[in-house]
């Protein structure tokens, strides 16, 4: 074999190091182009210039929280109330208890983000669309809270007179101080943020890509959206401090619920990157000021501009950019270098050579092990690792899976056979968490795990793969596994994953975008995942389905790899000569009931399978063609 | 290795880049009082107030009143500052009715170099305003009535016409005469446009020995159906509508007719009566009192309409009359303060005009009672009255 | 005793009005999965088309109401079909789209007709008495197109064949087209019809209270509280949860006052989100 465990290391470590590398540029960036906004008061004196700063500040921030939100697949209108908690609580404390700066930042971090809290664990339950709804309605309680409480916040008059944040005798209520601790309280927002955004750059992009499949293999959405949105709601609290400071009195009309939908206009549109708040901030401030007296142009300019970067830019400005500009690099001829091209003769020849190694070396073992056809024996391998009794789902007045009852042992291979229809994918849905049982039980490693979620259930040891390709199509094949490493319980060694991945062929594909991926190679990216997470049990839906017959061979090695390891594989199929050849067991499910549970022999000439299966026992099942099921891909989980 | 390489450069820059913003000093302003040298000189006159949304109305009002004056002033030949004649000119910003929209105001105007202003309009704005405008010792000749709209930290700040305090209590006091109440009720928003109005109604109601409660309402209800029924329990005398925008006072006198009701409507607020009528409909009005800057059936008045439609384009309407006098004070006392730029002079003249006015007569200062600062100025104003539908009448009042 | 009729009439009053209003929106979610942003702006742009007939070209009442209609449902199809059509499983997509028609027709009316409310007197007028309790007859007419109208979308969506196929598409899609329903047919037109019951709304309700640009964010406002409350994707659920916000702003509008009765309904709509999520009525949904 060429390739070494040591230069694997050091290029896996390499290319982390350089993804990190890379994920901090744009807030790097950012922060430097704040902190260059402090230098304005050298240059000019004009006042409306030198309190036009702090406003671009004040609606970065919001921009920021509505950012920090849709990189969790949220959208939030909740910038108004939490930079009210911000403001009001600048309020209270400048004037009754300290202005001091450093105390002032922590506390209109911290109070928002703790009121965040209990919220987060009412409002994250819900579904996505109502959390939009919901935040769009607390803009509106905020605010009336504030008003009705009356005496302690003012009520509707506000409360004025707050003393400007001091450090020493500094005061930073107006002028060129004004802006400086505007840009440093802003620098600390950004911080915060770019700590969150890249220290679970993974999980977060795997949330916000394809949350199903990252619950499947580990990642528990509700921890890190939680997290984004008492992050997002402390940096709002940090935009209320500083436009409280710099008006000096905290007023309802403030913090009007509208406002969200500008600072959210600001975060679509400047887009997904870091830069993309304060791209999206200054051209809204932009915006308003120049319009101020036609507020229906701008408002007609920013309603558009939500409607064209939704449909033909989905990455805002600063995705539009990064597309140009990695065109414009390309054309120049500076590709991004695979690992394998450093040390060894050039791109093509190795790479090709390998490609052939790898097939003719599929094939080998193919042959090598069981001969095509004959059944693998039966072999009594140990404990049961799963156990379902009396699994049912009704849906309405259908049943679509009837008392459905069986184990699995260490080792075993169960084939799950049936008509389309007859509840299979519906049973592995129930088993995997993604859909709750109307009745009947579900035991893991003896642990009960009935109506668990899938990332609960996947952390108890079970892993599944999904009818469609399941890969984060955006990130290449290596982050794709990365992102699975990061947020599941158990991992195989790099050993492992390299044997995976080159015994299917994607090994020379690392560098490439899963999404650009061949189908049948998409597919094994998709079978590999759940492998990598080294489950007791694993369910398989159809994972020849949309295969060559040429490369289903692969599911052969997959298997037997994973079972070697001491996993219990459930496998669905209607390809029967794969089933034949590695189910040493078949069970077949019919509108939703067991019809017969045996060996292949047996099952298969049984009178009522065949009926059952009338006018459609072939080989050759025309996969399913790439475009349909792939737009379709988890949104039914 | 490559990208630390880049990453110490980003660092270095970004140092460099911080360090040079933090040192040095800042850049010192030059502001204008709005012309310099002999010769042309021009005075810019700052107005601000909502000139778009629900309360545009008195906003446009106050832009209106403004654009007026320096047209006056203007046609008389411009203003003798000093040895210098000045053209007065004016800048208009829209505030939105917000605080932070007067704050931005006041920086926009600041950087115009704009000393005086017009302005603002509403407690919110003042409040916003303030500590903008003393920064810059800018003079406001304002028409907010907050608890502290005046207050001795902030010497230039002035009101251009009296408040509630002022004449709704006299406004009572002759309404008793044409019609017996005894019991009242004041309704207006849950905000403090609505509060700082409604809460000195209900002062002077009590301290004219009538029963009186105080309800609110959430802006921007659009059914009154409830409110109207919560006005109607204990059926009460009076009905009086404070600072309500106009549209929500009409809709709840019909809605309250339509339900009933006979007594009397009283508009102690923002005049804004035939907005008022318009959406009431004139059958459903009957018996009505209101606060009216001034009485549009007098001579001075009738005669200064026309001159204010072709200096603003806008038809003249109570409460942009009932702001000229105090406009023009301003500009009184920046002539014989001989300045364009030093405000605080300006404010030492005015404080000693004796706001006598061509147009509405003779003025009081007031403001000490209320604000234990006496910077308002109170010429005498009115009480619009309609007695069984038939037209309005009005009856003029003064602060003593 | 005479006071609680009142309050309880003006409560189903008032609750018929934004059961109105709630419906197209309810429809729009029901069938499309589409939260629908531009549900008040459709409102004004009814409101405005209807006064614009009325009050500018002087065509009698019942013609604004129809050109109300009309216009707003062109636009719901165009926007639907062109715009919408391409990002429908998106659900966050689609909210920022409908935003940006939202944002859109707000501009635009802004700009034709001013900030200010117009003048937009209502047809009908005259209170009826019965025996101490009164109701304006534009209230009543305002309830009777509500109940043709709820009726009208029941028929449609469960007596006819096209709303058949609007249930199966928006049970299992792919299911349905395999059956032979098309969805690009079918979604905007039904995204019409949501739009246009927002500008029949306008143009019937506007008159009684006001036309202004921003009148729209109330009638929002509303229609999230209708749906949540009702459960997303139950129209009966709407009906009922707007007759239910209505009586609770009439009770506590006369016998609490001040901003009560919104702070009520807001904050019992947020802990009915904690003890059930689906609302009173709302399908169970997937754990996805």
């Amino acid at each position: 074999m060429p390739e070494t465990s040591i230069t694997k290391d050091a290029a896996a470590l390499g290319s982390r190091k350089r993804g990190l590398a890379r994920a901090m540029v744009a807030p790097a960036v950012a922060i430097i182009l704040v902190g260059l906004a402090a230098a304005t008061p050298k240059f000019t004196a004009d006042p409306f210039l030198l309190s036009f700063v702090p406003t671009v500040l004040v609606t970065l921030l919001a921009a920021m929280h509505v950012w920090l939100l849709l990189r969790v697949d949220l959208l939030s209108f909740g910038s108004p109330p939490f930079m009210a908690i911000g403001g009001y609580t600048l309020a209270l404390v400048a004037t009754n208890y300290t202005s001091n700066a450093f105390v002032l930042v922590l506390a209109c971090f911290a109070v928002p983000a703790l009121m965040a809290l209990p919220l987060a664990v009412v409002l994250l339950r819900l579904r996505g669309t109502y959390f939009a709804l919901v935040t769009f309605v607390l803009a509106q309680v905020v605010m009336l809270i504030i008003i009705i409480a009356e005496g302690p916040l003012g009520g509707s008059s506000g409360i004025s007179g707050i003393p400007p944040a001091t450090v020493g005798g500094t005061e930073f209520g107006a002028g060129g101080a004004l802006v400086r601790f505007s840009v440093a309280v802003a620098i600390v927002g950004l911080v915060v943020a770019a700590a969150v955004a890249i220290t679970w750059r993974r999980h977060f992009a795997a949330l916000e890509e394809n949350e199903p499949l990252a619950a499947s293999l580990g990642l528990n959405p509700w921890i890190y959206k939680t997290l984004a949105f008492v992050v997002g709601s402390g940096v709002a609290g940090l935009a209320g401090l500083i436009l409280i400071n710099q008006l000096g009195n905290a007023h309802p009309d403030s913090f009007l619920p509208l406002s969200s939908v500008n600072h959210l206009a600001a975060a679509v549109i400047g887009g997904a990157s870091f830069l993309g708040p304060v791209i999206g901030a200054l051209l809204l401030s932009w915006l308003v000021h120049t319009f101020a007296s036609q507020a229906q142009l701008s408002q007609l300019f920013l309603g558009a501009a939500l409607i064209i970067v939704t449909l033909f830019a989905r990455g805002g400005i600063t995705g539009v950019v990064g597309d140009l500009s990695r065109a414009g690099a390309k054309i120049l001829g500076r590709t991004k270098t695979t690992r394998l091209d450093e040390g060894t003769n050039g791109p093509k020849g190795p790479r090709n050579a390998e490609k052939e190694d790898t097939v003719t070396t599929a094939r080998e073992r193919a042959n090598d092990r069981t001969p095509l056809g004959s059944p693998r024996q039966v072999v009594e391998t140990g404990d049961v690792v799963l156990a379902v009794d009396g699994l049912s789902k009704s849906f309405g007045g259908v049943k679509a899976v009837n008392d459905v009852s069986f184990e699995l042992r260490r080792g075993d291979v169960l084939g799950v056979i049936g008509p389309n229809g007859a509840g299979k994918t519906t049973m592995i849905n129930m088993i995997a968490g993604a859909m709750t049982p109307t009745a009947g039980t579900v035991a893991l490693l003896g642990k009960d795990v009935t109506g668990w979620s899938s990332q609960r259930v996947s952390r108890q040891g079970l892993a599944r793969s999904y009818q469609q390709t399941s890969v984060f199509r955006g990130a290449t094949v290596s982050e794709n596994l990365a992102r699975a490493k990061s947020f599941s319980r158990r991992w195989a060694t790099d050993d492992e994953i390299a044997d995976l991945l080159r015994s299917t062929g994607l090994l020379a594909r690392l560098e490439d975008r899963a999404g650009d991926l061949p189908y049948g190679l998409q597919k094994l990216l998709g079978l590999i995942l759940p492998l990598a997470i080294r489950p007791d049990v694993l369910l398989l839906d159809e994972p020849a389905a949309g295969l060559e017959l040429s490369e289903r061979g692969r599911i052969d090695q997959l298997v037997d790899w994973t079972v070697e390891r001491g996993t219990a594989v459930l496998l669905v199929e209607h390809d029967m000569d794969l089933v034949r050849r590695i189910c040493p067991r078949l069970l077949v499910m019919d509108t939703g009931k067991t019809l017969d549970h045996g060996s292949p022999d047996s099952v298969l000439n049984n009178p009522e399978v065949i009926t059952a299966y009338l006018g459609v026992v072939d080989d050759d099942d025309v996969p399913e063609t790439a475009n349909s099921s792939q737009q379709e891909e988890m949104n039914h989980g | 290795m490559h990208t630390s390489q880049k990453g110490g450069t980003l660092l270095l820059a970004g140092s460099l880049i911080l360090t040079l913003a933090a040192c040095g000093a800042d850049a010192e302003s030059e502001s204008s009082g709005g012309g310099g040298g002999s010769g042309d000189c021009v005075l810019t006159l700052g107005t601000l107030g909502p000139l778009t949304g629900p309360a545009a109305d008195f906003g446009l009002s106050m832009e209106a009143a403004t654009k007026f004056v320096a047209w006056e002033a203007n046609q008389n030949g411009g203003l003798q500052v000093g040895d210098q004649t000045c053209t007065v000119e004016v800048s208009s910003y829209d505030t939105g009715y917000t605080s932070a929209g007067a704050a931005t105001g006041a920086t926009e105007f600041a950087s115009q170099g704009i000393k005086f202003v017009v302005g603002p309009l509403g407690a919110t704005e003042l409040t916003g305003m303030k500590p903008v405008a003393a920064r810059y010792d800018m003079l406001l000749d304002a028409n907010g009535f907050g608890r502290e709209a005046l207050e001795e930290e902030y010497p230039l700040v002035f009101h251009l016409g009296p408040g509630p305090f002022v004449w709704s209590g006299p406004i009572i006091e002759e309404a008793k005469k044409h019609f017996d109440f005894e019991t009242a009720k004041v309704i207006a928003t849950n905000d403090e446009s609505g509060d700082d109005i409604a809460i000195i109604n209900e002062e002077k109601f009590a301290e004219a020995g009538i029963d009186v409660t105080r309800e609110t309402y959430q802006r921007g209800t659009q059914d009154f159906a409830p409110i109207v029924a919560r006005l109607m329990r204990g059926n009460p005398d009076v009905i009086d509508f404070a600072s309500s925008p106009a549209v929500d006072a009409g809709t709840m006198m019909k809605q309250l007719r339509q339900a009933g009701y006979d007594g009397v409507f009283a508009r102690l607020g923002g005049e804004s009566t035939a907005e008022i009528l318009r959406v009431a409909g004139e059958e459903n009005v009957q018996d009505f009192f209101y606060y009216a800057p001034v009485d549009h059936d007098a001579e001075e008045i009738v005669a200064l309409k026309p001159d204010f439609k072709e200096a603003t384009g806008m038809e003249a309407t109570g409460i942009s009359l009932g702001w000229i006098p105090g406009a023009r004070t301003l500009l009184e006392s920046i002539e014989e303060a001989g300045t364009i730029d030093d405000t605080e002079a300006v404010a030492e003249v005015m404080r000693e005009n004796d706001l006598s006015d061509p147009t509405l007569g003779q003025g009081v200062w007031t403001g000490e009672e209320q604000f234990g600062v006496n910077q308002e100025m109170s010429w005498p104003f009115f009480m619009g009255l309609i007695k069984d539908g038939a037209e309005p009448t009005f009856t003029e009042l003064s602060a003593d | 005793m005479n006071e609680i009729i009142q309050t309880t009439v003006g409560g189903l009053t008032l609750g018929a009005q934004y059961a109105l209003m709630a419906l197209g929106f309810s429809l729009a979610f029901g069938i499309l999965r589409v939260i629908n942003f531009a549900h008040g702006a459709l409102y004004v742009v009814g409101g405005y088309v209807a006064y614009f007939v009325t009050g500018q070209i002087g065509l009698p009442y019942v013609f604004g109401v129809m050109a109300a209609v009309l216009a707003t449902a062109a636009i719901g199809y165009l926007f639907e079909l062109f715009i919408i059509e391409r990002r429908i499983d998106d659900h966050l997509a689609t909210i920022v789209l409908t935003l940006g028609l939202s944002l859109i027709g707000g501009a635009a009316m802004l700009g034709l007709f001013g900030p200010q409310a117009v003048r937009f007197p209502p047809v009908v007028s005259g209170t009826l008495q019965l025996g101490g309790v009164y109701i304006p007859y534009g209230r009543i007419l305002v309830i009777v197109v509500a109940a043709f109208a709820i009726a009208a979308v029941y028929l449609l969506l469960y007596k006819t064949q096209m709303g058949g196929a609007l249930r199966a598409l928006t049970d299992d899609r792919e299911m349905a087209i395999a059956m032979g329903m098309r969805p690009k047919v079918l979604f905007p037109l039904a995204f019409a019809i949501a739009a246009g019951l927002a500008g029949l709304t306008g143009a019937l309700v506007t008159p009684q209270f006001s036309l202004a640009p921003f009148v729209g964010e109330h009638v929002l406002m509303i229609s999230f509280l209708a749906v949540i409350l009702g459960g997303l994707g139950s129209l009966p659920g709407a009906v009922i949860a707007s007759v239910l916000v209505g009586l609770v702003e009439s009770f506590v509008g006369v016998y609490v006052g001040g901003s009560w009765a919104p702070l009520i309904l807001f904050t019992g709509i947020l802990v009915l989100l904690v003890i059930r999520p689906t609302g009173i009525l709302g399908h169970r949904t997937v754990n996805a």
